[in-house]
């Protein structure tokens, strides 16, 4: 089949769709017509029953937390994929980045303490205000991520040795799933809230979410740090006499 | 009107301005650092000013919705509304950023475009009142996705790089 | 307690971090233990609730958040015997999958157990779950555990391509269901499957319905592999390491078509009823056509594991026709036959593994006789096609005969017939390929089977014993299944609770709770003459088949000069289109959804 006949063919076929999938829209209520009760039942219930001043955290880890196991679980099985994929590439070696400034690190170095502090932040008020174990992850993520940029792979290799996060990735991943448990032997469900509800607005409220969400924040955290080693280490692992193992001198 | 609305409408006209400035400029130039030039400005100069103009009018805002429900306005009662001028801008603006990713056809330059596209989402998340979702489209699209594509495209140019050498040999 | 139904999920997480986290320290001896007797305690769970769902639906909330005032607020499971069962056929899979994989894996043993793990959980966790998008994040978890076991030996290059061909396509697949979920989502406002359903119901069927309803039919046709979507199939099974071949085959696709089922009963049945005739023409042809097309295209496979992808595509369209019938015993048939010929067709990726480890390959043609050194293999291989033909009380048989009794009541007699060719056809291909191989029957070169590329194997450690009883006992449950008496009062009583939307309903948002009676008293099967006679007919047909398949060139001259004109153009046809580039497969998946659309556009609106 050439090139043609298959664009041909797709462009007939997607104008199709799109033009099915415009009268299904076509159907939907006008913007900004929510006229269900879901949306606004949880909004009374979330900070009556657990304190939670961030509903949409609330949903994250509570009403919805089942859905959080599975994709804290894709993000998990996603980085295992990747390594198990890219097991092969680890001997070929490319030159790294010689280039060194020592301005640039030492703005580095303060930008990645900043960043890792503002993660913590994300993480620590995510059922308080905007943010959670997901986003926050990331950022405390970002913060390695920078020492990398600015400094190189030897500082950034030290900073995040591989077994460590690997350690912490399967522990954050497991520690939801048990979680979950032991809301079974408290609260007889799973993922049920087994904690005091604590004051609104507060760090101390919300029951067993904050735990769900450092869970969280520690397997997202470590699972970008590791898909970045992965992908690094197939691009970047120095040629010169220095090794992983020996740590940086 | 106030001189907080006329405010807020300078905030707002002049944030997406800068922010369909930048989107052109990224499709329209060539080169890499040129586009950074404006990828950056509307990675900065847009959403601060859309930022800033939620702040201003805080009464649409996720704040302000917050301060409904602890007063207890928000009793499931029907909420309308329309769409916004600046929500129809931006809803176009992601369709034109999403444009310019497929049709982009170099690795390198897309991956930019896309980072760009990420932002002009994240955008959309604010503008549309969902701040969380905000801060995962800040913090997936503009770090981790953009540097997992670039490291990988790093790799595979050279090994590509690789082999021609030694078809040259 | 209901606690139980979060245990096949949260199970094998837990495993699968656990495993993670201690492989490397665990003595080597027993390296393989931890994830093989999580995944059998994962099926003793499942087990457990398909027995007790017998007796009522079981339904878990997670977080405690039951419904309040009909109103669901967080996501719930819930058990009857059919999705029940799908969980434990799926545990029983990766359970025998693991056994036999003791030591087959001999590069990153510990990822392949991780993912094995994670995957039973995105199954079970599809199979049970009551919410919409709760059953698009198992999907989705299921979906990245196995692209990466597909694209397990990465150092090769088909690998690379037929696992990014079914990564690619089941991601087109995934976008499909997460806008189908979201449309519902704007047009009632819900997400648990039984609160859409009543919202659904007792309106007509408006255009956000049809089209969400297309999406999320489409998107499983991907995933069970359903012509016009299929083509990544046969790319990720012939690539993919054989136990995850035995799990994708026996359980993978199968998952797609059970969602197919629950959504439409649960869901749609309320607005799309009243046009019940459409729905069922269309899936009853697409069915059809797979049945036969990919029966034609196993005949034409030299490559084993390709030759049984072939077979498995074939089989998902019989079952799909028993859905289409859309009635409880053809939807029983459906189900009995999803579970024989999983296990039996999981039984025959067993056997290519150990002809894999013994001889380097699964070349149909270069086996030519070499089996001869296994014939207990053989024996095991005979049976298994025996099971898949359903010779009458034998393996599938239960699932045909009750499939063709559902469809003569529609007065639909022309299905059986149909389908029991494309049954002949395909077991008739394993017949030919296990002549070949066991007993070096028919020549050495054939020039109508598609040539592949030769595998190049890793040595494994992996003992044969261990793997040639592994596929023994997969087998004898597959036959064994055929025998079962009661097993088909069971599954038709399973199937009329499952149709039954105002029992779930209730049960699910309101907690009415009933008792269903005690399963009726064993009595052995008994099926019509008709379906014996289809019995024997697939066999007669499967046996022609492989005949024809080994001994061609003794048929006179002339006749097969004119048969090859007939056919030559229908074969070359068909071999271009499985053409193997994911641009093409992409633009069927869009053809076969804008057409399906565009049938059910017409079809389904109105009152």
């Amino acid at each position: 089949m050439t090139r043609q006949i298959r664009l041909g063919v797709f462009t007939v076929a997607g104008c199709g769709l799109a033009a099915f999938l415009l009268w299904g829209l076509a159907g939907l209520p006008g913007f900004g017509h929510y006229h269900w009760p879901y949306g606004n039942v949880l909004n009374q219930v979330a900070p009556n029953e657990r304190h939670t001043s961030n509903v949409v955290g609330a949903v994250v880890f509570d009403y919805r937390g089942f859905d959080t196991l599975g994709e804290e679980f894709i993000l998990f099985s996603a980085v295992v994929g990747v390594s198990l994929l890219l097991r092969k590439d680890r001997e070929e070696a490319a030159p790294a980045d010689r280039v060194r400034s020592d301005p640039i690190m030492a703005t580095g170095a303060v930008a990645a303490a900043l960043l890792f502090v503002l993660g913590l932040w994300v993480v620590a008020f995510g059922y308080v205000t905007p943010g959670g174990g997901f986003q926050g992850g990331v950022v405390l993520a970002g913060a390695f991520l920078l020492v990398y940029l600015t400094g190189g792979y030897r500082e950034y290799h030290a900073l995040t040795p591989h077994s460590p996060v690997e350690m912490a990735e399967a522990i954050g991943a497991g520690a939801f799933a048990i979680l979950g448990f032991a809301g079974i032997a408290y609260a007889g469900s799973y993922l049920g809230n087994f904690l005091g509800i604590g004051d609104a607005g507060s760090l101390y409220s919300g029951g067993s979410i904050p735990l769900l969400n450092w869970a969280t924040a520690v397997e997202v955290c470590a699972a970008m740090i590791l898909l970045f080693s992965e992908f690094l280490k197939t691009y970047v692992i120095p040629t010169d006499d220095w090794r992983p193992e020996l740590g940086p001198r | 009107m106030k001189a907080s609305d006329i405010l807020v409408d300078v905030f707002l006209a002049s944030g997406v301005i800068a922010q369909l400035i930048a989107c052109i400029g990224v499709v329209a130039f060539d080169d890499v650092f040129d586009r950074l030039h404006f990828s950056g400005a509307g990675a900065t100069l847009g959403p601060l000013l859309i930022g800033a103009r939620a702040c201003t009018r805080n009464r649409h805002g996720a704040c302000g919705a917050a301060h409904r429900f602890r007063s207890g306005r928000g009793d499931g009662r029907r909420t309308v509304g329309e769409m916004i001028p600046l929500q129809v801008v931006i809803i176009v603006l992601v369709g034109a950023a999403a444009l310019a990713v497929v049709r982009q056809a170099d690795p390198l330059r897309q991956t930019l475009v896309n980072g760009f596209y990420g932002l002009s989402l994240v955008v959309l998340f604010v503008v549309f009142q969902a701040p969380d979702v905000a801060l995962s489209m800040i913090v997936v699209g503009s770090i981790a996705y953009p540097l997992i594509l670039l490291v990988a495209i790093a790799r595979v140019r050279g090994r590509a790089e690789d082999t021609t050498d030694t078809d040259k040999q | 307690m209901s606690t139980i139904l979060a245990f096949p999920v949260a199970l094998p997480l837990v495993g699968a971090a656990f495993v993670a986290l201690t492989d490397d320290w665990t003595p080597k001896a027993v390296k393989e233990f931890p994830a093989m007797l999580i995944a059998a305690a994962t099926v003793a769970f499942s087990t457990v609730i398909l027995v007790r769902s017998e007796r009522t639906t079981l339904v878990h909330w997670f977080g405690g958040w039951h419904p309040r005032h009909g109103l669901a607020l967080g996501v719930g499971f819930v058990a009857e015997p059919l999705g029940a069962g799908m969980a434990v056929l799926a545990g029983a899979l990766v359970t025998a999958s693991l056994v036999y994989s003791w030591r087959y894996m001999e590069e990153a043993p510990r990822l392949y157990r991780v993912l094995m793990l994670v995957f039973l959980a995105g199954m079970s966790g599809f199979a049970l779950s009551g919410d919409i998008f709760n059953m698009f994040v198992w999907f989705e978890l299921m979906g990245v555990a196995a692209y990466a076991l597909a694209g397990y030996s990465i150092e090769r290059l088909g690998p690379i391509q037929g696992a990014l061909n079914f990564a690619i396509t089941n991601t087109v697949a995934a976008l499909f269901l997460l806008f189908g979920t979201a449309l519902l989502y704007g047009h009632t406002g819900a997400l648990n499957l039984a609160q859409i359903g009543r919202s659904l119901a007792g309106h007509h069927a408006g255009g956000v319905v049809i089209v969400a309803f297309t999406l999320l039919v489409a998107g499983l046709l991907v995933k069970s592999a359903v012509v016009p979507f299929h083509f990544w199939l046969a790319d990720a099974y012939a690539v993919s390491p054989v136990p995850v071949c035995a799990v994708f085959a026996g359980a993978m696709s199968e998952v797609g078509l059970f969602g197919i089922a629950r959504w439409y009963w649960t869901v749609f049945s309320g607005p799309l009823d009243p046009h019940a005739h459409a729905v069922r023409d269309v899936l009853l042809a697409m069915g059809l056509v797979t049945a036969l097309v990919s029966a034609v295209m196993a005949f034409l496979q030299r490559h084993l594991k390709r030759l049984l992808a072939y077979t498995v595509i074939s089989h998902v369209g019989i079952a799909l026709c028993g859905i289409a019938l859309l009635d409880s015993k053809a939807l029983a048939g459906a189900a009995n036959l999803v579970i024989s010929n999983g296990f039996a067709t999981a039984g025959l990726f067993f056997a290519c593994g150990v002809l894999l480890r013994e001889f380097r390959t699964v070349d149909e043609l270069l086996l030519h006789g070499r089996g001869r050194a296994l014939p207990f293999l053989g024996v095991v291989v005979a049976l298994a096609a025996v099971a898949l033909v359903g010779v009458p009380y034998i393996g599938s048989f239960l699932g045909h005969s009750t499939l063709d009794e559902g469809a003569t009541e529609h007065g639909l007699r022309w299905l059986p017939p149909l389908l029991m060719l494309a049954t002949g056809i395909s077991a008739g291909a394993v017949l030919r390929a296990a002549a070949r191989i066991f007993l070096g029957w028919g020549p050495r070169e054939d020039s109508l089977l598609t040539p592949e590329p030769p595998d190049e194997v890793p040595e494994t450690q992996a003992s044969r014993p261990v793997m040639v009883a592994v596929t023994a006992v997969v087998v004898l449950i597959g036959i064994g299944l055929g025998f079962a008496p009661g097993l088909e009062d069971r599954s038709e009583h399973a199937s009329d609770r499952f149709r039954d939307r105002q029992a779930y309903v209730e049960r699910t948002l309101d907690g009415k709770v009933r008792r269903y009676g005690p399963p009726a008293p064993v009595v052995l099967h008994r099926a019509k003459p008709s379906s014996i006679a289809y019995g024997i007919g697939a066999l007669l047909i499967a046996i022609a088949t492989a005949a024809l398949g080994l001994y061609r060139r003794r048929v006179p001259a002339t006749a097969r000069r004119a048969g090859a004109r007939l056919l030559d153009p229908a074969v070359a046809g068909l071999k271009t289109v499985h053409s193997g580039v994911v641009g093409d497969y992409v633009m069927w998946i869009t053809v076969g959804t804008a057409l399906v659309g565009g049938v059910w556009a017409l079809t389904l609106h109105g009152p």
